[in-house]
């Protein structure tokens, strides 16, 4: 529980921590049991996971999440079970272009959040102080920037051909 | 004056441009060479016509980069008038709304709610300086009137809808 | 580099873009008459009305920029990669989903509050327009932008897909490491380009959007106005000159096949591509030049980078148009002169943008008719001639047959009547006439009133080529 006395690291290291559990669970899931997700069910999947996401991305669900038990047993199992699991198993099974969305959507959402927390006149959570609210906008910040650097580098350098994509785009043209 | 330059600048710049393509264009179809010392030559002349352009804008943008309007810092010994300018839908509010020739006037602008743009008009309605007036932000701008007279203050950022009726007047003396 | 046939069903999408295109553009540039009539007092119109129609010109004509550019990037790019017709159609519908809403909220929410969005006027119309009107706005613009990124996702992946990085498909390894391989050609560097520097833009512009939608509904969300100005010029200025990057597309794949001279990408080409893809992004300060509160050295790069920025690009490309039509038994048709034109008019264009992106001359001519006037060149003579072009190529050979005389006549009265009408914009910037004024000086109307008699011109031509298009496009249809 150290890491929920700071609003950084509840934020950006205790969430992405059991996010991390879940897809570590995802993943091993699929190697045992070779679990096969096809796009229809990846799609919603990935969805329930974003706005999983979006939820405890909130500062009123993290204030929760401290004052009560039922909100804090919630964080901790549905940050792995609806966020990490659907992304281990159902991020391989959508397309490039769905991703490239999923990819694009969390970038601005992030950027909007980061403007969320540095600019709020008022102490969003009760248990932490305007100023680590402000700390974590320039984090989240950071974090975008950090991830569109990171896509953008990648889409310029990724120079394998391109045999693995094309299993997922098979369905071309509907024309 | 930089009105002037900018037009002229442009007729020629454009008129130049239109007859090259004129010319090339009227003889285009009427005989069939061959493509490849057509493009050497295109080749080439795009070098020159690089490094040309390269000599002609290295110069003037370093000259027009030592007329910033941005600095407003002032020797003590100046006389400046210092006059606030607020913006507000639909209307200027100045502290003062004389000057004399004799001054500058540095003009702190801002807005009380929307852009807007605190544009100087002469009497014969030419801009003479701007600067935007922003929520939030101090925009200075210095000013030296060149004559005695009436000049007018139009808003230059789209601001709703009595935008183009945002006008005061300045009386600027000897 | 082998050709993929177009498929029927992209066909058909791709005369459907073209059919809205024309459609929008006509009744936008009726829009525009309208305006500049009121402003010449040849009209009466009351001035909120002048302000809707100011925002639905303004946000109709770059988004429908926007489509015309990406109707040509398709049609063309698809014969390099395997683009899906489907996300082709969704982007269209998206489109007009969002096209419905912005029109819904200027003309029964009364939204005036221009295409630029500025922040806080969208929120704050000293109740000339609701709260609503303002979101159902940003939401329609939001919309459309969804409706890019997803076209600009497909195009990504498809390069991608084909030649493994955006750096190869730049060219970089012809480029910079002497690769022997043959480099991508023109279509491909270009679509590279725009989709890398569009997906930026529209990632910044959608953030900004919602941003404002937030602060609209909890003013307490404040956001700093410099901070907004910013996203917005760099959203805004990114899209519409990408419009002209992705239409350029036509000259460099139509021109060889008036002359039998190809178009390929060398390493200059390719070096001027990938500057200017850098340059577009870090160009867009110059529209801040009259806000003294920017940091200063931003401002130096802007106007640096805005006598730079299109420079190589542009430099290439009306060297090569030349340099393909020079002597080379070219047939001159409604397609191939238009096409032509079309890089007069953006290298045109550029000279009075070159020189307002000087911040000495900015001081007097920022928001001054200057700026619709360099604007309204390339976007008229250069980027709308480029798609009336490529709708002419595309129906040349349709059993209605050769151009005739109405062609002819229409292309001149377009050229000449455009070029009139955009040097009336800009003497009224020389005379320091302002822009987005709904009621002019007595002094000034005169410029307004002689720049409608242009304006009706290039429209009777727009309506020639649009109306020419339709029809042979039936007959073409009938045929096969
Ligand atoms: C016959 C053709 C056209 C006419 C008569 C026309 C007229 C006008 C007028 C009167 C304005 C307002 C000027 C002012 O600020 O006072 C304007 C603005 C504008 N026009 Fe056009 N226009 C035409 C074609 C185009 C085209 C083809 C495009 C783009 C593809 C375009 C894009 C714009 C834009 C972006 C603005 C700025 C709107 C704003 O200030 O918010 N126009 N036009
Ligand atoms: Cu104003
Ligand atoms: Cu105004």
């Amino acid at each position: 529980m150290v890491l929920q006395q700071n609003m950084l690291s509840h934020m950006l290291l205790q969430i992405p921590l059991l996010i991390l559990i879940g897809i570590i669970i995802g993943l091993s899931l699929n190697t045992r049991y070779h679990i096969k997700v096809t796009y229809s069910y990846a799609l919603p999947g990935l969805l329930i996971a974003s706005f999983s996401l979006l939820f405890w991305m909130l500062p009123r669900s993290l204030d929760a999440s401290l004052s009560y038990p039922s909100y804090a047993v919630a964080k901790f199992t549905t940050l792995p079970l609806l966020i990490g699991i659907p992304l281990a198993l159902c991020w391989h099974a959508i397309t490039a272009i769905t991703k490239g969305f999923f990819i694009t959507q969390i970038i601005s959402m992030l950027m909007v959040l980061a403007w969320l927390y540095i600019e709020s006149p008022i102490r969003l959570c009760n248990y932490y102080l305007i100023n680590e609210q402000q700390q974590l906008g320039y984090a989240l910040l950071f974090l975008t920037l950090f991830i569109s650097i990171y896509y953008s580098s990648k889409l310029f350098y990724c120079t394998h051909p391109s045999s693995r994509e094309n299993t997922t785009d098979e369905r071309q043209d509907v024309s | 004056m930089l009105q002037q330059t900018s037009w002229l600048i442009t007729i020629i710049l454009v008129t130049l441009l239109a007859i090259i393509f004129l010319f090339i264009a009227s003889s285009a179809a009427k005989s069939k060479e061959d493509y490849a010392p057509v493009q050497k030559s295109a080749y080439l002349l795009r070098t020159k016509l690089f490094v040309l352009s390269l000599l002609v804008l290295i110069p003037i943008i370093g000259y027009s980069l030592t007329k910033l309007p941005y600095d407003t810092t002032m020797a003590s010994n100046e006389r400046v008038k210092i006059v606030t300018a607020v913006g507000h839908q639909w209307y200027w509010e100045l502290s003062d709304m004389t000057a004399s020739v004799k001054e500058d006037v540095i003009y702190k602008v801002t807005s009380a709610d929307v852009n807007h743009g605190f544009a100087i008009y002469n009497a014969d309605l030419e801009v003479i300086a701007q600067t935007q007036a922003m929520p939030t932000y101090t925009n200075e701008l210095r000013v030296r009137y060149p004559k005695p007279g009436r000049y007018k203050i139009l808003c230059l950022e789209y601001c709703g809808l009595a935008h183009h009726a945002m006008i005061t007047e300045i009386t600027v003396s000897p | 580099m082998n050709v993929m046939p177009l498929p029927t069903g992209g066909k058909r999408t791709i005369y459907t873009m073209l059919v809205v295109f024309s459609s929008v553009i006509l009744l936008m540039m009726i829009a525009g008459l309208v305006m500049r009539l009121s402003q010449g007092g040849v009209i009466t119109l009351p001035a909120d009305m002048f302000y809707k129609l100011l925002t639905a010109h303004g946000v109709g004509m770059v988004g429908i920029a926007g489509l015309g550019g990406s109707t040509i990037m398709w049609y063309f790019l698809r014969q390099y990669v395997q683009l899906h017709t489907s996300i082709l159609i969704t982007t269209l519908v998206l489109f007009l989903i969002g096209v419905s809403c912005i029109l819904a909220s200027i003309f029964l929410g009364d939204f005036a509050g221009a295409w630029t969005f500025l922040f806080p006027l969208p929120g704050h119309s000293m109740g000339v327009w609701t709260n609503e009107a303002a979101i159902l706005f940003l939401t329609g613009l939001l919309i459309v932008g969804v409706a890019f990124v997803l076209f600009y996702l497909d195009a990504g992946r498809a390069i991608i897909q084909k030649y493994g990085s955006f750096s190869r498909s730049l060219g970089w390894p012809q480029l910079f490491s002497n690769s022997s391989d043959e480099a991508p050609p023109p279509t491909v560097v270009a679509s590279t380009m725009v989709t890398i520097v569009n997906s930026l833009a529209l990632v910044v512009g959608a953030s900004i959007l919602i941003m404002m939608i937030i602060n609209i509904l909890n003013p307490n969300f404040t956001i700093d106005p410099l901070l907004a100005k910013n996203m917005i010029y760099f959203f805004g200025h990114t899209f519409i000159n990408a419009t002209i990057y992705m239409a350029i597309i036509a000259v460099y794949e139509i021109l060889p096949h008036y002359t039998n001279r190809p178009w390929k990408s060398n390493r200059i080409f390719l070096a001027a591509w990938t500057a200017s893809s850098i340059m577009v992004l870090i160009v867009y300060p110059h529209h801040l030049f009259m806000d003294f509160a920017m940091p200063t050295w931003m401002l130096i790069m802007g106007q640096v980078i805005s006598y730079t920025s299109g420079f190589p690009v542009l430099l290439v490309t009306t060297l090569g148009t030349l340099a393909i039509i020079y002597r080379s038994g070219i047939k001159w048709d409604a397609a191939s002169a238009l096409l032509v034109l079309s890089v007069f008019g953006w290298a045109g264009g550029v000279i009075p943008a070159v020189i307002d992106g000087t911040i000495s001359v900015n001081q007097v001519m920022h928001n001054t008719m200057w700026v619709p006037g360099h604007f309204h060149f390339y976007l008229i003579i250069g980027m709308i001639a480029m798609v009336f072009g490529f709708m002419y190529f595309l129906i040349k050979d349709s059993n209605k047959g050769q151009d005739n005389a109405l062609d002819r006549v229409s292309f001149w009265v377009y050229t000449l009547s455009a070029t009139g009408f955009v040097f009336m914009f800009l003497a009224s910037g020389k005379e320091g006439i302002a822009r987005r004024f709904a009621i002019h000086f007595p002094e000034w109307q005169s410029y307004s009133a002689v720049a409608s008699i242009f304006a009706l011109f290039v429209i009777v031509a727009a309506a020639v080529f649009s109306l020419r298009f339709i029809f042979r496009l039936n007959a073409k249809k009938l045929m096969s």
